[in-house]
């Protein structure tokens, strides 16, 4: 998603590319669609560099202050009132809000159990503004989430961990870059696990935590539990991975990645003792939970414009999702469709089938959240189609049309498309001939019969292009008439690396992308066919009751979205496209 | 339901859902209509000394109880159901049975009235309910309102109509295990193990710090576990289809050996003209009968020699031709004249599965006989029994398999993406590749039971109700 991001031009992933501390490879092995690039930013740049390029943008004037009521008039968002930090009151007159309230939104703090009414560590949190939420009937509830406790670096033994260096040839995250450009040499990661002992330890202390104890009524993320609740529900793991991450450069402040926890402070650092390494390990801070309100994403259009108020968009943690690619991913779309809106140009909705960032806002707006969300590859259908390396592909396209892309990115663009037309064409009008089987054999390879286009060769699973290059040459042909150069160093020349890994993967799973390609096809069909805004899923005739409240709740705004809500049956739909089909003018309230 | 495999679900049939015809536009209107009414229909045949009408939906109580009041007891019999002995306002009496909603057969409200069973009893009951606002029931609407509430899968609904057109003891069997919820039961459980295999290989590409990697031997035993179970499903499908079609056996042999009138003995008619001249049979002549709860078309062939003139050779080329269509061939042989060169040239010829019958048993044996043939006499019955146990043996071996000709290509491709996950295990290839091929089947899957079929799948399988069922 944060390939996505920056596809369409956010900033993202140009920022993380200036500022990481490190960089890893995730999910290698497991193929095209689920292999990405984790990155960590240091913690003092990143937001500074994001302020100074929000301070920078032109058009965009910045005020501090704590939003507290909405302007609204005949169903639209009219002003926004804002008191600063001086305390005086600003009111600015707006078509739209774009409100991205994270865990400011009554948040409350636990550790153990006390609790402070706070955002998040040092952060106020806010709350006249969930009563306006209220007031325009937006359904809200209680989420929760957790940060993990930071450790003194110096404190660590890390000859007992298992160092996991950084691997810089995964390549920037940007499409804009050919290379990192890290201010100092990338720091590794270190890898250790809870023990028994851990377990025992927190198991012994549930009733002092937050969660156990009673204190909180938030729902936690599921998909990444604090590590009391991982002691609870996977009680037969024996052993957690646990991460360690240094969170600047200088810094001594250690981030202990999988051990999220609402603990009081000194079980807490009784169990972190009990981890390989961190025997004698001090803690700067201790873990914490943070409860806060989140509003019901069913509320919202595919577009994250409220359904209760136009011009309203809702983005990020108030829509019930956690993790920061999420809410990066939603901030995109609710700013484009924000400025759209601003003026009067029609809404673009993003497709499950082309984007990470689709399938999120469907997920939120068809199935609603029970518990934070977070982007899984499994929730992508289409995820072959998906990949990290061809989001530019998919949405710069987009971001073009929609004046996003800058002059660079557009170049950038269309070089890659040239030079993946060129490589393909000539691999496809290469061969290897029988006569060359010798060079086959030397690499332990299946010979060809007559010849075999290069193309064909690269479809083989066992074959690479670097091989494939190896064998053009020996066999006389001259890659570099065709293929762009292998990565050297730190350099991914230019768009090279990454067209390169596109004729690789477009060789290898040519198959499977066409039969994902044809499943996405017939899918968009059904999301081709529109629902009326106004059409009355309570007056159609011929559905269980269920089955009508489930859609007046989510009120579908094509047939392939109302396919996708949870408890809907096929045969619905086929009622359902009977009433659009017969014209039920009856239906569509005037 | 298992909710929500929707992300794979409804993008298999689209194709056919975005292209109406205004047939189908009118069909669904017709459907849309449907489940609010409250319908009504005889579910007993005209005729008999007793009949039961029944109504189902929303008012189906309340118009039972308007059309009739309470003659002898007013008490319900059981729980489950309310059984209320009442006289119908226009003077009939009988039983009214009510059935709660979530305990009938619809799912719905039901009510079952009985009234004497002449044409006009049935009809006065029937108006007194159309007039309290209940609609004629369309072909095979009630059971489609328990598919659409959910009492029952697909394949259920496919048991239900094979059981009310049934017409062996063969295809009776197979028909209440489809309705018994057999291949539901089988179906669901593969899927299950797809979805199993599935998460394990999501949980590993999403979770792989958390759970490790794919077990991947383990996955390949149970995909190949998913794999056998469909072929058991499949095995003998072809046989299924048969039994359910009804089968041909093709009577052939050399002239004059008594094809005709082994046809007559089986039918228990002079169907076939018969006479000691060689040659008497130039058609084919086809008749069904029933043999031991099979439903089997014999056709009687133009004996199998140089033909004397033209319509005889046009007869010899059909008896070909139907033993090259027929599933089986009964290849007969007089016994006085015993079994010759030409029997055997014509045997090999014969591609189908042949029983060998030596008829004219009551003459002199042959000089020469073929080993494994059945022995009778049309003349006199004798060995026929024999026959008849032969040939059902040879044709339905064993208990009937349940898929029909839908489920079978659907279970087909399951088993083919089964298949191919099960390579993507052993080869070099990432998990990934395996989850696009279990989608696949557990999407096919579905479509058997119902689960992810499009709209006109469903319609097609209702297609073929009769009236009150």
């Amino acid at each position: 998603m944060a390939r996505e991001v920056d596809a369409l031009g956010g900033q993202m992933a140009v920022t993380t590319d200036h500022t990481l501390t490190h960089v890893r490879r995730v999910g290698t092995g497991k193929g095209p669609a689920v292999q990405t690039t984790r990155a960590q930013v240091c913690k003092a740049l990143y937001p500074a560099t994001m302020r100074h390029v929000l301070e920078r943008q032109e058009n965009l004037s910045l005020i501090e202050g704590e939003v507290t009521s909405l302007g609204t008039a005949g169903g639209r968002v009219e002003a926004v009132s804002v008191t600063a930090t001086d305390g005086s009151t600003l009111n600015l007159s707006t078509r739209c809000v774009v409100l991205t309230t994270g865990t400011f939104l009554n948040g409350l703090c636990h550790e153990g159990m006390s609790k402070t009414i706070a955002a998040r560590h040092g952060d106020r949190s806010v709350a006249g503004l969930a009563d306006v939420l209220l007031d325009l009937g937006v359904r809200t509830r209680r989420f929760k989430t957790g940060t993990t406790p930071r450790i003194v670096r110096s404190s660590v033994c890390f000859e007992k961990t298992e160092e996991m260096p950084s691997e810089p040839e995964s390549g920037p995250l940007s499409f804009l870059h050919d290379r990192f450009f890290a201010m100092r040499p990338l720091l590794p990661t270190w890898q250790t696990r809870t023990s028994r002992d851990t377990h025992d330890l927190l198991r012994e202390n549930l009733h002092a935590s937050a969660m156990y104890g009673g204190e909180i009524e938030g729902v936690g993320p599921r998909y990444c539990p604090s590590i009391e609740d991982k002691v609870v529900r996977f009680s037969s793991k024996e052993s957690h991975p646990v991460f360690l991450e240094q969170e600047e450069w200088d810094s001594e402040s250690v981030y202990v990645q999988g051990f999220s926890s609402s603990m009081p402070a000194d079980v807490q650092l009784a169990a972190l003792r009990t981890i390989p390494g961190l025997h004698s390990v001090e803690m700067i801070r201790p873990g914490y939970a943070v409860e806060y309100d989140m509003a019901d994403p069913l509320q919202l259009r595919p577009t994250l414009m409220s359904k209760l108020m136009d011009g309203l968009f809702l983005a990020g943690q108030i829509n019930g999702t956690s993790g920061y690619e999420e809410a990066a991913g939603q901030g995109i779309v609710a700013g484009i469709n924000a400025a759209r809106w601003a003026w009067d140009e029609p809404p673009i909705e993003f497709s499950r089938t082309q984007s990470f960032i689709g399938v999120m806002i469907d997920d939120l707006v068809t199935k609603g959240v029970e518990d934070p969300y977070r982007m899984l590859t499994a929730r992508a259908e289409h995820r072959l189609l998906l990949r990290h390396d061809n989001a530019d592909l998919r949405l710069t396209p987009l971001a073009i049309e929609l004046g996003l892309a800058s002059t660079e990115r557009r170049a950038r663009l269309e070089e890659k498309v040239k030079c993946m037309a060129e490589g393909m064409s000539w691999l496809e009008s290469n061969y290897i001939f029988e006569a060359d089987n010798a060079l086959l054999e030397a690499r332990e390879l299946a010979p060809v019969k007559g010849r075999a286009s290069l193309y064909d060769l690269l479809k083989r699973p066992d074959v690479t292009l670097e091989l494939v290059e190896g064998l053009a040459a020996e066999a006389g042909l001259d890659p570099s008439l065709g293929l762009p150069a292998r990565a050297h160093g730190d350099s991914f020349g230019a768009v090279g690396h990454s067209v390169r890994a596109q004729i690789e993967i477009e060789a290898v799973y040519c198959g499977y992308l066409k039969r994902q390609e044809d499943e996405a096809q017939m899918a968009r069909r059904l999301d081709q066919m529109p629902i009326p805004s106004e059409f009355d899923f309570v007056g159609l005739n011929g559905l269980s009751n269920e089955s009508k409240e489930k859609l007046a709740r989510v009120k579908p705004t094509t047939v392939g979205q109302a396919g996708r809500i949870p408890g809907v049956r096929p045969s619905d739909i086929a009622l359902l496209i009977g009433h659009l089909r017969a014209g039920h003018s009856s239906l569509v309230r005037s | 339901m298992g909710r929500r495999h929707q992300c794979l679900q409804p993008y298999g049939n689209s194709t056919r859902l975005a292209r109406p015809s205004p047939a189908s536009a009118a069909r669904y209107d017709s459907t849309v209509r449907r489940l609010e009414d409250t319908i009504v229909a005889p579910i007993t045949a005209l005729g008999g000394p007793v009949a039961i009408v029944r109504l189902s939906g929303p008012e189906s109580w309340s118009i039972a109880r308007t059309i009739s009041e309470p003659s002898s007891s007013t008490e319900p019999v059981t729980k489950a159901f309310r059984t209320v002995h009442r006289t119908y306002r226009h003077g009939d009496d009988g039983l009214v049975v009510l059935f709660p909603q979530g305990r009938s057969y619809t799912g719905e409200a039901c009510a079952e009235l009985s009234c004497h069973g002449s044409r006009a009893a049935v009809q006065e009951l029937l108006e007194a309910c159309l007039s309290q606002g209940a609609r004629m029931a369309d072909p095979g609407e009630f059971t489609y309102r328990a598919f659409m509430n959910s009492r029952i899968d697909l394949t259920q609904a496919e048991g239900v109509r094979d059981t009310v057109s049934a017409l062996t003891a063969t295809q009776l069997r197979q028909a209440n295990r489809l309705r018994d919820g057999a291949l539901r039961e089988s179906v669901c459980r593969l899927r299950d193990d797809v979805h199993s295999v599935l998460a394990a290989v999501e949980a590993s590409t999403d979770f792989s710090e958390e759970v490790g990697d794919l077990d991947r031997p383990a996955a390949l035993a149970r995909l190949r576990s998913v794999a056998s179970g469909i072929e058991d499903l499949l095995e003998g499908t072809q046989r299924s289809w048969l039994l359910r079609e009804g089968l041909t056996v093709a009577i052939i042999g050399r002239p004059n050996v008594g094809k005709s009138s082994l046809l007559n003995l089986f039918l228990g008619s002079e169907r076939a003209i018969v006479t000691d001249i060689p040659g008497t049979t130039r058609d084919t002549v086809e008749e069904v009968c029933n043999v031991r709860g099979v439903s089997v078309r014999f056709v009687d062939t133009a004996g199998l020699r140089t033909a004397t003139d033209q319509v005889e050779a046009i007869g010899v080329r059909r008896a070909w031709a139907s033993g090259e269509t027929a599933d089986h061939v009964l290849y007969v042989y007089a016994g006085p004249e015993g079994w010759t060169e030409e029997d055997e040239a014509s045997l090999s010829a014969v591609p189908a599965r042949v029983t060998v019958v030596e008829n004219k048993s009551d003459l002199d044996p042959p000089r020469r006989r073929y080993g494994p043939a059945v022995r009778v006499s049309a003349k006199t019955g004798e060995g026929v029994t024999e026959l008849m146990d032969n040939l059902v043996q040879e044709l339905t071996d064993g208990e009937p398999p349940l898929p029909n000709r839908r489920h079978t290509p659907l279970l087909e491709a399951a088993l083919a993406d089964v298949e191919e996950a099960s390579r993507t295990m052993i080869a070099p290839v990432p998990d990934d590749l395996a989850a696009v091929h279990l989608r696949a089947a557990s999407r096919v899957l579905g479509e058997v039971t119902g689960e992810t079929a499009s709209p006109d799948i469903i319609d097609r399988v209702f297609h073929d109700f009769c009236i009150g069922k």
